[in-house]
């Protein structure tokens, strides 16, 4: 078996001083990037090696798998830890550490690209005998085929351009009746959009929900789950909030789904951590969507509910260890929650924010967690990723934990920019919410709800009296930085 | 004396007075409202409001009630701010980006809500759109051109207003 002494986090911001943390409990040093723009966030500073990538178009620093391979080399790293995003399911990059004796912290690469295309992964998915939703796949493109295809798949089916993308060349048909038009309507945007009028047939999920199941695999065959999360809070197709456990989930059928992805892990000789992501329809039946083949940024309620660091299993599997434990032994305790804060304005159609983050906050709550890549005084720009914090709270039940989150939210402002914090907790008071009645369209059907709620009163007078009693201003400091002094400038009174 | 502030762009008129000890008495639309700084870390505070602790933030504009976030400002430095041409918020680029496309040219009559620049940004485009009725005077930047965060894109005669 080997022990790592050193690993390379191959990322930035939140995820990257995750890893890091785990990595010190493991008493393994970890070598952390950044780009010159990245100077003054905490990821730079926060491992026990920090490189400067210098500047440039990210396909220079982060993604720069020929570099990467020599920083390894150079500082004879271990292994590489690869987050998410970015290199994490590369497999070029993941050949690259290979050639180079240097292991990744994740799935072998065959896995990584079979996944990673969509018809590759359906294809062994059927073989497998694993739910994907019906449809219509085939070459013959013929009308009235098609038309067959659809009556036996059962309407309200989805036609949806090959090439597709974006909702171009997609048509919803309730009925027989109408297909036939909405096929030639479809074929023609899509010839229009794509130049391949090429079209597939799928069953139509009116009310979808998106729950994945938590797999790790060891490379002794022991294939886990840690049970689900219900990610069906999205904008955008981006998640924003999850949970886990599903509050739509008897445990017949959160086991069955569970059972399902192991099959799959089994199926593919998995090893590592990675997710199985279905789409739940309201009568129970769930299709196969996707397998992710690396750690989820939503991993953190996983491992609140089972006890479970994923990131220290990750490099436990990595360095060959056969994990002591028992499936029967993985429980699902109580209940977590995940929200992700991002930069930008939910009032203004998601439009991402920028400026500068003068307070975080802190919490007051007993065992909040926090995964943020900025601290108070950072920069929010335009060149990375507007999801600038996750906050996680665990509690015995959901109502609990909502109650926990909307007070949690309440302790971090990040102050200075406009985040979808407000909105966020909008979303936890909504009546349809706390019902648990999430579907992927929430965020759309309710959107009337989801608006700004006006000032009251009391909201005013409170907000007059901060001004009052808070005052700032912006003073340039020798060295030219912004900094934000507060003194007093209360006319009329003076505090004693 | 009574005052006046904007939040979230709306005129608040408001007068306070000292109260007894170190509260302030605040009046706000003929309702009266007591509070107390208890504590102050930086942008941070504690008030005391109506007899309850609330913890509230400050730092430039911005202002955070916990449940809130809100935008606050002195009318005056807004007049400052805005001056008295045809500037408009809402027709500035919201962040730095790249000019994608014009969808309007100088002298096209346009009406509010219009779509008349395409800008792209973070990986997304956003469509800029009239804030009002009125002509296009002026177009800044050329299609391709990159542009920074909150400066002003067009310049729109305001139609007159019956």
């Amino acid at each position: 078996m080997k022990s790592f002494k050193r690993v390379l986090i191959a990322n930035r911001g939140e995820i990257a001083i995750r890893v890091a943390k785990t990595l010190r409990e493991l008493d393994i040093e970890s070598v952390m990037l950044f780009t010159e723009e990245e100077k003054d966030l905490p990821h730079s500073s926060f491992g026990d090696i920090s490189i400067n990538l210098g500047s440039g178009p990210l396909s220079e620093t982060y993604l720069n798998i020929e570099r990467l391979v020599k920083i390894c080399q150079k500082f004879k790293v271990d292994a590489v830890h690869p987050g998410y995003g970015f290199l994490s399911e590369r497999a070029p990059f993941a050949k690259a550490l290979q050639e180079a004796g240097v292991e990744l912290i994740g799935p072998p690469t065959a896995a990584m690209e079979s996944m990673g295309d969509k018809k590759t992964s359906k294809e062994i998915m059927e073989k497998a005998g694993i739910p994907l939703i019906p449809g219509y796949h085939g070459d013959n493109q013929d009308g009235d085929l098609l038309a067959k295809e659809a009556v036996k798949i059962g309407f309200p089916v989805l036609i949806k351009a090959s090439a597709g993308g974006g909702g171009k060349g997609m048509r919803i048909v309730e009925q027989e009746s109408d297909f036939s038009e909405a096929l030639n309507s479809a074929k023609r945007e899509a010839m229009n959009a794509f130049g391949d009028d090429k079209v597939l047939v799928e069953k139509y999920i009116t009310d979808p929900r998106h729950i994945e199941v938590q797999v790790l695999s060891d490379t002794h065959g022991q294939h886990f789950h840690f049970w689900e999360r219900e990610c069906s809070i999205q904008r955008r197709y981006q998640k924003i909030v999850e949970e886990s456990p599903s509050p739509a989930l008897t445990q017949e059928l959160r086991q069955s789904m569970c059972d399902t992805a192991v099959k799959i892990s089994e199926t593919m000789n998995y090893v590592g951590a990675g997710t199985v992501e279905f789409i739940l329809d309201k009568d129970g039946s769930f299709y196969f969507l996707e397998m992710n083949t690396r750690l989820q940024v939503e991993h953190p309620i996983t491992e609140m509910v089972t006890g479970h660091d994923l990131v220290q299993l990750q490099v436990r599997v990595a360095q060959g260890e056969k994990l002591p434990f028992k499936q029967s032994e993985i429980l699902q305790n109580g209940h977590a929650i995940e929200v992700r804060i991002y930069a930008e304005n939910p009032d203004k159609d998601f439009m991402p924010s920028i400026g500068t983050i003068d307070v975080v906050g802190e919490s007051r709550l007993l065992g909040v967690r926090l995964d943020s890549g900025y601290k108070s005084g950072n920069e929010v720009t335009t060149s990375f990723d507007p999801m600038i914090a996750k906050l996680i709270v665990w509690s015995t039940d959901r109502t609990q934990a909502i109650r926990k989150m909307d007070k949690a939210l309440s302790d971090y402002p990040f102050l200075g920019i406009t985040t979808n914090r407000d909105y966020l907790k909008r979303i936890l008071k909504h009546d349809v919410f706390l019902k648990g009645v999430t579907f992927t369209h929430f965020v759309k059907t309710y959107a009337d709800d989801l608006g700004p709620r006006p000032l009251s009163l009391e909201d005013k007078a409170l907000a007059i009296m901060t001004n009052g009693l808070i005052s700032t201003r912006k003073k340039e400091t020798r060295e030219g930085v912004a900094v934000t002094t507060a003194w007093d400038q209360l006319s009329g009174f003076r505090l004693n | 004396m009574e005052k006046e502030l904007l939040i979230n762009d709306e005129t608040i008129r408001y007068s306070w007075v000292r109260g007894e000890g170190d509260q302030v008495e605040l009046t706000i639309e003929g309702q009266t409202f007591k509070g107390r700084l208890l504590e102050r870390e930086g942008a941070r505070a504690v008030i005391e409001f109506e007899g309850k602790n609330i913890q509230t933030w400050k730092s430039g504009n911005h202002v955070s009630l916990g449940d809130f976030s809100l935008k606050l400002e002195n009318p005056r430095d807004k007049r400052k701010k805005k001056g008295s041409g045809g500037a408009n918020n809402e027709m500035s680029s919201p962040m730095p980006g790249k000019i994608l496309k014009h969808l309007v040219k100088v002298g096209d009559s346009i009406v509010a809500g219009q779509g008349l620049i395409v800008m792209e940004a973070m990986k997304m485009e956003h469509t800029i759109k009239a804030a009002f009725d009125g002509t296009v005077l002026k177009i800044m930047y050329q299609e391709g051109e990159l542009v920074g965060g909150d400066v002003d894109l067009i310049d729109i005669e305001k139609s007159a207003e019956d």
